[in-house]
């Protein structure tokens, strides 16, 4: 795809459904991932309880400068930090994310075997108090999943072509070549058929 | 065997004139306590290194412990392919991670002398080659205790990695990292040479285990410890980040008591002082070590889901409770 305008970054299955997975486990308020790309923190994946606001966070970008996420790709340790704490406060990425300052944050690396290639971060559990040890430890190991799942697929986000886009690349496609265009709609009419 | 010792006992030729090195004022097994350990050591004359995210020196928690003008920040180089530069001076810290481990070390062990060798953070990316320059830079400054509450993923790097941590134990440097959470490959923490640490679910600071089934051999308190973190600030925080620097801070009050001690006779202190292992002699009588080292075994082998086989079945809480039921 030649227009980047003209593509749709949606989050991968198993990504998001990792997310939902932890959140729902450690009963948080709202999941993500972040992948680094290009030297940067790329949401992408979410969840909450409003998937529109989930969905909104996917292909978001911040800058591996400083907060939780970046201490935690760069030492590959995860860490929880409690209720009442000044460092989630200041936590730049977490308190852009939710408009708001996060009462407490968990946040463990999606590792493969070699390296660091993304953070799981969560926020605020539903009673108020501190993500525990258990939560780190069974976080950790979704980490690792996530950690395999962006190496494999290499890369978080599909690129999803919008409807338009895909309409200007048949069009081309009819011009260039006629024959190849006619298979092509003749196999796209029998699958709308079905 | 061609020379002869002072006793007239024959030895290898390569054999040279050594001292037997005695541990003062112990003569079984069970004299290790800790009050021969550590008993009204503050840590005074040792010097520590912190391999982390810098440490704000002016934190009121830590009350000037920090040599703030001898720390280092590894920066990578500007050529391609270049060494990492190590720049010496005043820094600070881009996470608070650094400065929290400096306060659980000066927590444990108030009079020892910090300094930070920043690796992490900023435009530092966390990438192996400053981690080992950070680290070599450590060991070539002959610190007592050097800090890692981070670890390294990459294969290309074991060697190196290795080799830095061997210099540190024949120098004479105490390594202790933090291990990791699941079961994966992370250096320097697998070697020997260092004490790798993970948390255990107690909330005493000086409460730690002895685990027989390694890479990882100390358990450390790690949840819910209160830390200094950034803008003169504190949190409430949880992972094994904070169960490496509890022994560290240990390390260092033995240290600061025993100069003479290697790292495989600080090691064994610690073992030797650790609250399951201590209990373990208290249940058992007074027992010489080979026997005593048998009757630990079945209560021991319970942390042994920490060594690099699979540990989905078992987590450290459960762990915890099965030590404490033996």
């Amino acid at each position: 795809m030649s227009d980047p305008s003209a593509v749709t970054r949606q989050a991968r299955p198993t990504l998001e459904a990792i997310c939902v997975t932890s959140r729902e486990a450690t009963t948080a308020s709202t999941a993500w991932m972040m992948e680094l790309d290009d030297g940067d923190l790329l949401i992408v994946a979410a969840a909450c309880s409003d998937p529109a606001f989930g969905a909104s966070l996917v292909g978001r970008r911040f800058p591996l400068s400083d907060g939780t996420a970046a201490m935690v790709l760069q030492s590959g340790q995860p860490v929880a930090l409690q209720p009442g704490s000044a460092s989630v406060a200041s936590d730049a990425i977490a308190t852009a994310v939710l408009g708001r300052q996060p009462a407490s944050i968990v946040c463990v690396p999606c590792a493969d075997d070699e390296r660091v290639v993304g953070v799981l971060q969560l926020v605020d559990r539903a009673d108020g108090g501190p993500f525990g040890f258990d939560d780190l430890e069974m976080l950790s190991m979704l980490g690792t999943v996530a950690g395999a799942s962006l190496v494999e697929s290499g890369g978080g986000l599909l690129d999803v072509p919008s409807p338009e886009a895909l309409g200007r690349d048949l069009a081309s496609l009819a011009d260039a070549d006629p024959t190849r265009y006619a298979a092509l709609a003749r196999v796209i009419e029998v699958m709308l058929g079905q | 065997m061609t020379d002869t010792g002072t006793n007239d006992e024959p030895r290898p030729a390569w054999s040279r004139e050594s001292l037997v090195l005695r541990l003062e004022k112990v003569e079984t097994i069970e004299e290790l306590s800790r009050e021969w350990a550590w008993g009204d050591a503050t840590g005074k004359g040792v010097r520590v290194a912190i391999v982390d995210s810098g440490i704000d020196a002016t934190h009121p928690a830590l009350e000037g412990c920090v040599d703030a003008d001898a720390g280092v920040v590894i920066t990578p180089s500007k050529e391609e392919g270049g060494q990492p530069v190590v720049v010496q001076g005043n820094h600070p810290d881009s996470f608070g991670h650094g400065t929290a481990c400096a306060g659980i070390i000066h927590s444990l062990a108030p009079e020892a002398e910090i300094t930070s060798v920043k690796v992490l953070g900023g435009m530092l990316s966390g990438t192996s080659d400053i981690f080992v320059a950070g680290l070599r830079w450590a060991i070539e400054q002959r610190f007592d205790v050097v800090n890692l509450s981070l670890g390294s993923r990459k294969r290309d790097w074991a060697l190196a990695f290795h080799e830095v941590c061997d210099e540190a134990y024949f120098k004479g440097s105490f390594l202790v990292t933090a291990a990791n959470n699941v079961s994966r490959v992370t250096y320097p923490s697998l070697f020997a040479s260092v004490a790798s640490v993970a948390s255990h679910t107690g909330t005493d600071p000086w409460r730690f285990h002895y685990n027989p089934d390694p890479p990882t051999e100390f358990l450390a308190r790690g949840i819910n410890v209160d830390v200094p973190w950034l803008n003169h600030g504190t949190i409430t925080t949880t992972g094994n980040s904070f169960a490496a620097p509890h022994i560290s801070g240990l390390a260092a009050l033995i240290r600061s008591k025993h100069r003479e001690l290697q790292p495989f006779q600080l090691k064994t202190v610690l073992w030797a002082t650790a609250n399951n292992v201590q209990e373990a002699q208290a249940r058992g009588g007074a027992v010489q070590a080979p026997e005593a080292a048998g009757r630990f075994t079945q209560a021991l082998r319970l942390t042994g889901a920490l060594s690099t086989s699979p540990r989905s079945t078992m987590s450290l809480r459960s762990i915890q409770q099965q030590l404490a039921d033996t």
